[in-house]
């Protein structure tokens, strides 16, 4: 099992772990919901090194990019949340792109695909002859998640950390806008539906930016994580989509250029077996699990208990496009029936 | 007692499934240890067995859930369900807040002690906790 740079750091203030993805994670450090409402109120922090992070730099990069990216205008400096497409038009990632500029680009992509992602990228550079390489730097950087309405006061105090951009810098970032400097790569984005930032950085200063943080942010878990990423309506690549999957109709349309180049292909794919990706409120407990059937005719693809709404919120798929207050039930574990509405997403609206 | 921030209480019987149960005569109380608490987190919902069902020892008679993990708890022992602590099902969280004492979860009458489960004392669950936590 993979340790991140963090895990002794966590181990002593009291984690509970959990194997993802062939990593050793904390899961939570006591409590989900109160790290959940922290980050929703103030300010939490998240170890997410299992993240892939990958260069890629040459004068073909954009080429290779836009081969195999679902969106057709990268701008400098900016980040783009979209897909990773195949020859064959499926899905196989769902990645960040980062351009600095046209022969110089930085991908987060998730850790339970990140050799698929490297072989799919390897593969096009050598059928198309392109001039471009890709470098993974996952293993030997720490990557941490600022997340939370606050995050934004906590960065300077960050000031302390050698070589790291100043503070000032960090803040002026726009929403998705990036910055790189040496090892460091800060970036405001996350998968909290707060604001925040992601900040790659050289492992050994681990220990030292985790000590900062545990002194004016809460620790949080892939537990909080979960329950915040549902209530912000985000999807996990694996569960709400994957190889045989569509984005099409999942709410995730414009995330998908329709210049971009396997356009045609995915939309041909989502047309021969269309399916709908819907956010569910459900009535009340058990909590569905992923796979859970449904009537009508579908499957929960995740599930958790929001700790803001106070009930258990899922993502399905379905076979027909049901409308926003449509009334579902839910199979849970083959055996009780819970019955659910059909909710659009973001399932809460932040200020 | 304890190991490291897990309470495990002297005067309980337990199993290796992270069950507690407390043997008064007939009556056997059970509950989930703290180690299954705190490893589960906030408790969000207690699915609680029927009171006059016929339970065997190591069979799951109700289902205990988190935030995110699922976890089904086991009879201790064999014989009938006599009681059930009817404040799970509006205050799950109780049995976060004190798993041995108000978050106890049903009441068996004891017909057989073992026949399915081996109860392992206070010091054999402790050694079980010692050896989970130095595995990780």
């Amino acid at each position: 099992m993979l340790k991140t740079p963090f895990f002794e750091l966590e181990k002593k203030h009291n984690a509970f772990f959990t194997e993802f993805a062939g990593w050793l994670l904390p899961l939570h450090f006591g409590s989900a919901i109160e790290e959940a409402l922290h980050v929703r109120n103030d300010c939490g922090f998240f170890d997410i090194s299992h993240m892939g992070r990958i260069k890629i730099k040459g004068e073909d990069a954009e080429k290779l990019i836009k081969k195999i990216f679902s969106r057709d205008e990268l701008k400098e400096g900016k980040g783009h949340y979209g897909f990773l497409v195949s020859e064959e038009g499926k899905v196989i990632d769902d990645i960040v792109v980062f351009k600095k500029n046209s022969s110089d680009f930085f991908i987060v992509v998730n850790a339970s695909r990140k050799e698929k992602d490297i072989e799919l990228l390897k593969s096009e550079i050598e059928k198309n002859k392109i001039k471009a390489e890709i470098k993974d730097i996952s293993s030997e950087t720490a990557f941490v998640a600022i997340q939370g309405p606050k995050a934004k006061d906590k960065i300077k105090e960050l000031s302390n950390i050698k070589n790291l951009p100043p503070p000032e810098s960090i803040i002026r970032l726009k929403r998705f806008s990036s910055i790189e400097e040496g090892d460091f790569f800060i970036s405001r984005t996350g998968y909290t539906g707060e604001d925040g930032f992601e900040i790659s950085l050289p492992a050994e200063l681990a220990e030292k930016i985790w000590k900062i943080l545990a002194s004016i942010a809460k620790p949080c878990g892939l537990a909080a994580r979960d329950i915040l990423r549902l209530e912000a309506g985000l999807i996990l690549y694996g569960l709400d989509l994957d190889e045989n999957t569509s984005p099409f109709g999942s709410h995730l349309e414009r995330f998908i250029s329709e210049k971009s180049e396997r356009f045609e292909l995915m939309k041909k794919n989502f047309l021969a077996n269309p399916q709908f990706l819907k956010g569910v409120i459900l009535d009340g407990f058990p909590i569905p699990q992923s796979g859970d059937e449904t009537e009508p005719e579908g499957k929960i693809t995740s599930a958790v208990f929001s700790a803001v709404l106070k009930k258990p919120i899922a993502f399905a798929r379905f076979k027909e496009n049901l409308k926003e207050g449509e009334r579902i039930n839910v199979k849970v574990r083959g055996k009780k029936i819970v019955q659910g509405t059909i909710t659009k997403v973001p399932f809460i609206q932040k200020n | 007692m304890g190991v490291g921030k897990y309470e495990v209480l002297p005067d309980l019987l337990y199993t290796s499934e992270h069950e507690w149960v407390k043997i008064e005569g007939k009556i056997a109380t059970c509950g989930i240890t703290d180690y299954a608490q705190k490893s589960l987190s906030d408790i969000v919902f207690v699915e609680l067995p029927q009171v006059g069902k016929e339970v065997k020892s190591g069979e799951v008679v109700c289902v205990v859930e988190s935030v995110k993990a699922v976890s089904d708890v086991f009879s201790p022992v064999s014989g009938k369900i006599i009681d059930v602590n009817k404040k799970l099902e509006s205050e799950p969280s109780l049995i976060n807040k004190s798993p041995y004492k108000e978050g106890w979860i049903f009441k068996v009458e004891i017909e057989e002690k073992e026949n399915g489960f081996k109860l392992l004392s206070a010091e054999e669950y402790q050694k079980l906790l010692e050896e989970i936590e130095q595995g990780r």
